[in-house]
């Protein structure tokens, strides 16, 4: 490689480093969009599963709940009653603490997923 | 943190660790951080369009995080970011609404949208020489002489031959003397 092109490609390669470092500030733009985008895929990714949790225990518990109960005494179950809505709440006082646990999981779940990385 | 000893080398392994076994998103900024602006620069080498080279920045940054357990630490980890980013500019302009524009710009045939008219004016202008060139001789040079990348590892960032590759750096800088000689 004879001078001349030594000369043109460090010349080149000057420019090229300045329009390159001009870019960096552009890219931590990006990078910080694209930071929230993936803590918000985290968060999501453990919150989804939370609430479906949560929305089973509260929708699905109590009937389960009742069922069991019909169908130990007896075998009589009540459809009318457990469709009531206003029976949900006495229903619900009735569930022992333990069937809360998964409720309590649930918004420890949320709460994982908001304090994410 | 720029890998280009053991110690850093050990780092960034470290911090690629950190990102696949526990998604830490603070592993995977302090990882991608020193490369930010070469990619940028990189994209914005390819596109030759500002908004362009940020929109493939965003999902070259995001294909990175999903597929970083793929990384199979054969080669140097800058050298795999920049092969998702060359990916996802190809696929990025097959599937955008401006794929004629973008191809065109590649192809280094300027349809004025990247160039003023003082870069126009100015001959040695560092764009307008890159503009000029075909989109693979620059994404060649560019990844060979801003970059850093070994001619192996250049060819596995476009896939293509090494042979292709070492064409196209060759004709690029036969360019590169032409305009600045």
């Amino acid at each position: 490689m004879t001078s001349e092109q030594d000369t043109a490609l460090e010349r080149f390669d000057s420019d090229l480093t300045a329009w390159m470092q001009s870019a960096s500030a552009a890219g931590e733009v990006a990078q910080a969009a694209v930071m929230r985008q993936i803590r918000w895929q985290r968060r999501l990714r453990l919150m989804v599963p939370a609430v479906a949790l949560l929305l089973a225990t509260v929708l699905v518990g109590p009937i389960v709940w009742r069922l069991t109960v019909a169908v130990s005494s007896q075998f009589a179950i009540d459809w009318v009653s457990i469709a009531d809505p206003e029976q949900w709440v006495s229903t619900l006082r009735q569930v022992p603490p333990l069937i809360w646990a998964p409720v309590a999981l649930t918004i420890g779940g949320v709460f994982a997923g908001f304090s994410s990385r | 943190m720029e890998v280009t000893d053991p110690r850093a080398a050990d780092e960034e392994q470290r911090l690629i660790q950190r990102v696949v076994l526990a998604s830490d998103t603070q592993a995977f900024d302090a990882l991608t951080r020193p490369y930010l602006g070469r990619l940028r620069g990189y994209l914005r080498g390819l596109t030759m369009h500002d908004s362009d080279a940020d929109d493939r920045l965003q999902t070259t940054l995001i294909k990175a995080w999903q597929e970083l357990h793929r990384f199979d630490h054969r080669g140097r980890f800058v050298a795999w970011l920049f092969r998702i980013a060359h990916r996802e500019f190809l696929q990025g302009a097959r599937a955008g609404k401006r794929y004629h524009q973008a191809m065109a710009r590649y192809d280094g045939q300027s349809d004025g949208m990247s160039q003023s008219g003082d870069q126009a004016a100015a001959a040695m202008d560092i764009e307008t020489i890159l503009g000029s060139m075909h989109g693979d001789s620059r994404a060649a040079i560019i990844l060979s002489r801003a970059v850093g990348l070994t001619h192996a590892e250049i060819a596995q960032a476009m896939d293509k031959p090494l042979g292709s590759v070492k064409s196209l750096l060759t004709r690029a800088t036969q360019e590169i003397v032409a305009q600045y000689g």
